[in-house]
């Protein structure tokens, strides 16, 4: 199969499936959830086969590269490719697409209508990783927003429409500020040898200097950087930009919580470590202590925050805002030498991007488990208030063996996927500043301190404490299994973490050598700061 | 002189089919037959275009109509949003004792939308904007016969006469500044006098008569566009009239100002672009600014609308402004890009007419669907009156989210195109800080951010009535009074929409070939900036007798 | 006294523009309002045939001012029909009593 066929049968396998789906009769409720299955089950073969075929992890570089003209008015291409840095997270975005979708059997109402969504969201979550080309990335960005906004508010809890409206807005915000940054890019890139374009390779190319007849200047870098970091900090998200989360978490139906944790989040510190950086590294230097004090804050305010919930599910939102603030920290760890504009610790700084991208698929693994494991017991008692649990280690023993593994992953247990990333984000931060590190190893104190709490308070004690409890039924066969397949990646990737570094640690340290060398660094701090 | 006629062939088949539909009126003919009759006629009047389409002019020729490759595609768009008007409206007037009126007026007011667009001629194009105004008066009077539609006929009437008024004042000064009421000849006076070939100052405008003619233009016609600050009107204008009439409001003025601004104010008044580009930028982000602002307070779906529409005016006027800077800057406007052109990116002023287009297509889709909702002397008011609309019209919700979810910009839609086409000029104009070095112009940078902020605000407000429609359940069965032709009407309008959105090439390309166009013998209407010296070459006389 | 030149008549069609304005912004009575309407326009026309009178330009200027006289006698026929209606509804031509639309 060549690579145009294979990456465009990745993305719009899912568009293929929705089609399907759209032809069927509302009532064959099987069948619909059969095709929608076997769609997202095609895109996670086929980029497990991509990666195990056609994947070279020696190269940094962009492979599999498609390069199809799209609008030649605009030169907008359809340009898609993989990397260390995008085959994990597309990886991650098939398989825990295809688990949410195992899960949504729980969802009964409009199930067509369901389906169609939940797959043009696929589509639009795997364009974001694999596109190439800047306009393409904006319009797959965009096509994920909608069928979003659809699945939380009619899908979702009591104040769904809030959420929903909360979700759109922000996300869009960001976006109208991506858009100019990408336009800015766009007319700014006339002067290089590429001519106006939207290719991300060839804007990181004029960005960091690498390009023979233009550079962005440092005003361009500052300015596209502030926006372009803005609309990917909403996502990620990194407070303060961070209040949609927990009302879209808690408002969301099981399945989509597991994908807005797993996924979407995801792309925020892909926009940032595949976008913002590459494209505008004079920018990014020039805001990087800034972007390590938005980190240390996320990850103290949301561990803060986790531990002041009561509503399980809020908990474990605000627990990611405190774990995606590890990735924005292991990212910005860039510190260089007065004067000269050396990087100081390029090794640090590699740690620290390839522990940011590993804290995502962590993350993306654990997340969804914690989210899946509250969803299975709300749809047996009906409630999530923390205060109201209790015994459920002694009413289903597997389910709770399966929930504690998976949030002592989220936790950062020595052994279990959280722990690798946080300890490779710290480590590379005490070489930034030791301060921030001692703030930032504080968080893993906390994070213990209100994971432990929540575990002693659902799961052990006497006695069950809440309503509803004739509805406690052990877990499902096919719940064991999605939970199962979790906590076992959670195993796998905390004691080998070897098989993911593997795989991204060529492209990541392309990327951190291609930014540390960046033509005037240190000209454009010293014009910055005299401005 | 027979290509006048020739070029003006659709228009006076159209106005001339009016008068025998007023006339026809007198007679006792079945209402219902009034509306296909229209359709009919602007058939006519398409093939009337069609056949003129082929026509050629003589630049040399002193004649007080012009039309290029870019105008007769605007002639087209008008058509056939006049044909969806008329398709909504079918069947609110089937019953109707003034339907006659009703379709002569409206034929009557599209004839003036298509004289504005050829017009050549200050006193043309003055008397076809009147004629836009005139039948609208009594359109409104038609409507709706209680007091706040005559309120609302009222304040329209009083404001829309003293605008003409001021755009007269305006057009008095361009007349003693340049000698001439052709728009071409003004162009070439003023290209001589002021142009950027001839003048240490290029933009800055020698003559104070110039800049008084400018903002006074720039005033009358800023009502027809309802630009803040003077767009006080529409909001209780739409609201005091019909769903037909506020969707009329907010097309035909919209298209007839813009076409009027870009024809007289950028394409004609060589020399003060600077003032030019300085107000446009103003009114750009107060207008987007003020229109979002409030509509976030409405609750009334007209009035919403309104200050939407408000809104829609400051983001066209994002492209005008850009299409000024290119006009002193046609060196610069193309810096960077020296390989392939523009590589068929629209300019400022083709950015602003694609965002019309775009914009007037979604408008007449949604006004449609609330005239398909409203019954007999029964208007949809409220906003809470489209809850649960995708339950109980499925269809209908979902051709008006379409709509709004184009107005809102997202993609593929025409509105984020369009939107795309404006940011993408004002992005584009460059700055020259020394010799050699080239910056994003600072006020265009701001302007395009405070534009996507307001997207993002003007977001807020389509999406509450998308989760009205589709979040909540119905409060009510709605009993649509608009009769099937309407909801055709807005189908057809959702496809086209979608169309234009899905395959945005075409109209790109439409846009494109102005360059072509202009130079090319056919067209007399130039783009001053790119053909500065041609005019100059050619050095024509001033045509007096 | 030295004959009036071009800068005499187009100050005096600025006035008679400017009292227009104010006319339309003050008045409460619609036929007062119309009465603005027509200084404005009479301000334009004067503008009009001074421009043509002063300069070489020809006819052109007090060719406009004909046909915006016809154009000003059809507003005002609309304008007393609107107001007539008015008066029926209202039982007053006073505009300040139209205020049910929120302003």
């Amino acid at each position: 199969m060549n690579d145009t066929a294979l990456l465009t049968l990745i993305i719009f396998a899912p568009t293929i499936g929705a089609l399907f789906v759209a032809l069927c009769n509302p009532k064959a409720d099987g069948r619909m959830r059969a095709i929608a299955n076997a769609a997202s089950l095609v895109s996670l073969v086929l980029s497990i086969g991509a990666w195990w075929y056609k994947f070279d992890s020696s190269v940094g570089g962009m492979q599999m590269v498609v390069n199809h003209t799209w609008i030649a008015t605009w030169n907008v291409n359809y340009q898609l490719g993989l990397d260390g840095i995008s085959l994990p997270l597309v990886l991650l975005t098939c398989l825990i697409s295809y688990l949410a979708l195992l899960a949504s059997t729980s969802i009964t109402k409009a199930v067509k209508g369901y389906l169609i969504l939940f797959l043009l969201l696929e589509t639009g979550m795997l364009g974001v990783f694999l596109a190439l080309d800047f306009f393409l990335f904006y319009v797959f960005w965009e096509v994920m927003l909608l069928p979003m906004y659809f699945l939380i508010g009619v899908w979702g809890g009591p104040r769904r429409e809030y959420a929903a409206i909360k979700f759109f807005l922000y996300t869009l915000v960001g976006s109208v500020l991506m858009l100019i940054a990408l336009l800015m890019f766009y007319f700014d890139s006339g002067g290089s040898s590429f001519g106006k374009t939207f290719d991300i390779v060839a804007l990181a190319q004029i960005g960091q200097g690498r390009d023979a007849s233009y550079q962005f200047t440092p005003f361009v870098q500052m300015t596209a950087f502030i926006l372009l970091f803005i609309g990917f900090a909403i996502k990620v998200p990194v407070f303060p930009f961070h209040t949609w989360l927990p009302d879209a978490h808690v408002e969301a139906p099981t399945p989509i919580s597991m994908i807005l944790a797993g996924v979407l989040l995801k792309m925020g510190g892909y926009g940032i470590i595949r976008i913002a950086f590459p494209i505008c590294p004079i920018g990014a230097q020039y805001a990087a202590h800034a972007l390590v004090v938005l980190g240390v804050v996320s990850i103290l305010y949301g561990a803060f925050a986790a531990m002041a919930q009561t509503d399980f599910k809020r908990l474990v939102a605000y627990s990611s805002v405190s774990h995606m603030g590890y990735v924005l920290l292991g990212i910005a760890v860039w510190k260089l030498t007065e004067g000269t504009g050396e990087t100081v610790g390029r090794d640090y700084w590699q740690m620290g991007m390839n522990g940011a991208m590993f804290q995502m698929i962590a993350h993306g693994i654990s997340s969804p488990g914690m989210f899946f494991i509250v969803g299975v017991i709300y749809e047996r008692v009906h409630h999530r208030d923390l205060n109201q649990f209790g015994g459920l280690m002694g009413l289903m023993p597997l389910y709770s063996g399966l929930a504690v593994g998976i949030f002592f992953a989220g936790l950062g247990l020595p052994g279990l996927c959280g722990f690798i990333g946080e300890i490779f984000t710290v480590l590379s931060t005490w070489n930034y500043n030791p301060l921030y590190a001692i703030l930032a190893a504080s968080g893993v104190i906390l994070t213990a301190g209100y994971i432990l709490w929540t575990v002693q308070r659902v799961y052990l004690g006497a006695e069950y404490k809440g309503p509803h409890a004739e509805g406690i039924t052990p877990i499902t066969d096919r719940e064991f299994g999605i939970a199962a397949v979790l906590l076992a990646l959670c195993i796998v990737l905390g004691v080998y973490p070897e098989l993911l570094f593997s795989q991204m640690r060529a492209s990541v340290d392309l990327l951190v050598d291609n930014l540390a060398n960046t033509k005037g660094l240190i000209k454009a701090a010293a014009d910055v700061t005299g401005l | 002189m027979w290509e006048t006629f020739q070029i003006v062939l659709p228009q006076t088949v159209l106005a001339g089919l009016a008068c025998l539909f007023i006339l026809g009126g007198t007679f006792s003919i079945p209402a219902r037959l009034w509306g296909p009759l229209a359709l009919v006629a602007l058939g006519l009047s398409a093939g009337a275009l069609y056949y003129s389409a082929g026509v050629t002019i003589d630049p040399t020729e002193p004649l007080a109509v012009s039309r290029s490759a870019l105008d007769l595609g605007i002639l087209w768009s008008c058509l056939l949003i006049g044909a969806l008007f008329v398709l909504i409206s079918i069947g609110s007037q089937s019953q109707s004792a003034t339907a006659a009126e009703f379709y002569g007026l409206l034929l009557l007011l599209l004839s003036g939308v298509m004289l504005v667009t050829v017009a050549n001629d200050l006193i043309l194009l003055f008397l076809s904007l009147e004629l836009i105004s005139v039948p609208t008066y009594v359109l409104l009077y038609l409507g709706r016969h209680d007091n706040a539609s005559q309120e609302a006929t009222t304040k329209y009437f009083l404001l829309s006469v003293l605008s003409a008024a001021i755009l007269l004042y305006g057009f008095a000064f361009l007349y003693g500044l340049t000698g001439n009421t052709r728009l071409d000849a003004i162009q070439t006076v003023l290209s001589t006098t002021y142009g950027a070939t001839n003048s240490d100052t290029p933009g800055a405008g020698g003559s104070p008569l110039g800049i008084i003619a400018l903002l006074l233009i720039f005033a009358g016609l800023g009502f027809k566009i309802a630009a803040v600050p003077f767009h006080f009107y529409a909001p209780d204008v739409y609201e005091g009239t019909t769903a037909f009439n506020a969707g009329l409001l907010a097309v035909a003025p919209k298209i007839a100002g813009f076409v009027a601004l870009i024809h007289v104010a950028s394409y004609s008044l060589v020399g003060f672009e600077r003032t030019g580009q300085q107000l446009a930028l103003i009114l750009a982000a107060i207008t987007m600014t003020g229109g979002n602002c409030l509509a976030l307070l409405q609750t009334n779906i007209r009035r919403l609308l309104a200050y939407s529409s408000i809104a829609h005016a400051g983001y066209m006027l994002i492209g005008i402004a850009a299409g000024f800077w290119e006009s002193w800057n046609p060196e610069l406007s193309l810096q960077g890009a020296s390989e392939s052109g523009r590589m068929g990116l629209p300019g400022g002023v083709e950015a602003s007419l694609l965002y019309l287009l775009a914009y007037s297509l979604t408008s007449v889709g949604l006004f449609g669907g609330l005239v398909y909702l409203a019954r007999p002397g029964r208007e949809i008011n409220h906003i809470d009156e489209l809850t649960g609309l995708g339950r109980t019209q499925p269809l209908l919700a979902a051709a008006l989210a379409v709509f709004l979810f184009s107005l809102a910009g997202i993609p593929p839609l025409p509105g984020f195109w369009a939107k795309l086409s404006v940011f993408a000029t004002a992005l584009s104009v460059r700055q020259e800080v020394e010799a050699g070095v080239y910056v994003i112009h600072p006020a265009f940078l701001w302007l395009a951010v405070i534009g996507v902020v307001n997207a993002a605000i003007g977001g807020v407000y389509y999406l509450k009535l998308i989760a009205l429609m589709f979040l909540n359940d119905p409060l009510s069965t709605p009993r649509p009074g608009g009769g099937r032709p309407a909801l055709a009407g807005v189908l057809c309008a959702a496809a086209l929409v979608l169309a234009f959105g899905l395959a945005p090439r075409m109209v790109f390309k439409a846009l494109a070939s102005r360059d072509d166009a202009a130079t090319s013998a056919n067209s007399s209407r130039l783009n001053p900036g790119r053909s500065i010296e041609r005019l100059a070459s050619q050095s024509r006389p001033v045509d007096r007798p | 006294m030295p004959p009036a030149d071009l800068n005499a008549y187009l100050f005096i069609a600025g006035v008679l523009f400017v009292c227009g304005v104010v006319c339309m912004a003050t008045k409460r009575n619609a036929v007062g309002v119309l009465m603005g309407v027509e200084l404005v326009l009479n301000g334009a026309n004067l503008n009009f045939v001074a421009f043509a009178r002063f300069t070489p330009l020809g006819l052109d200027g007090q060719v406009i001012s004909l046909f915006v006289i016809v154009l000003a006698a059809a507003e005002a026929a609309i304008a007393l029909a609107i107001a007539l209606n008015f008066y029926n509804n209202h039982l007053t031509i006073d505009i300040d009593r139209a205020d049910e639309l929120k302003q």
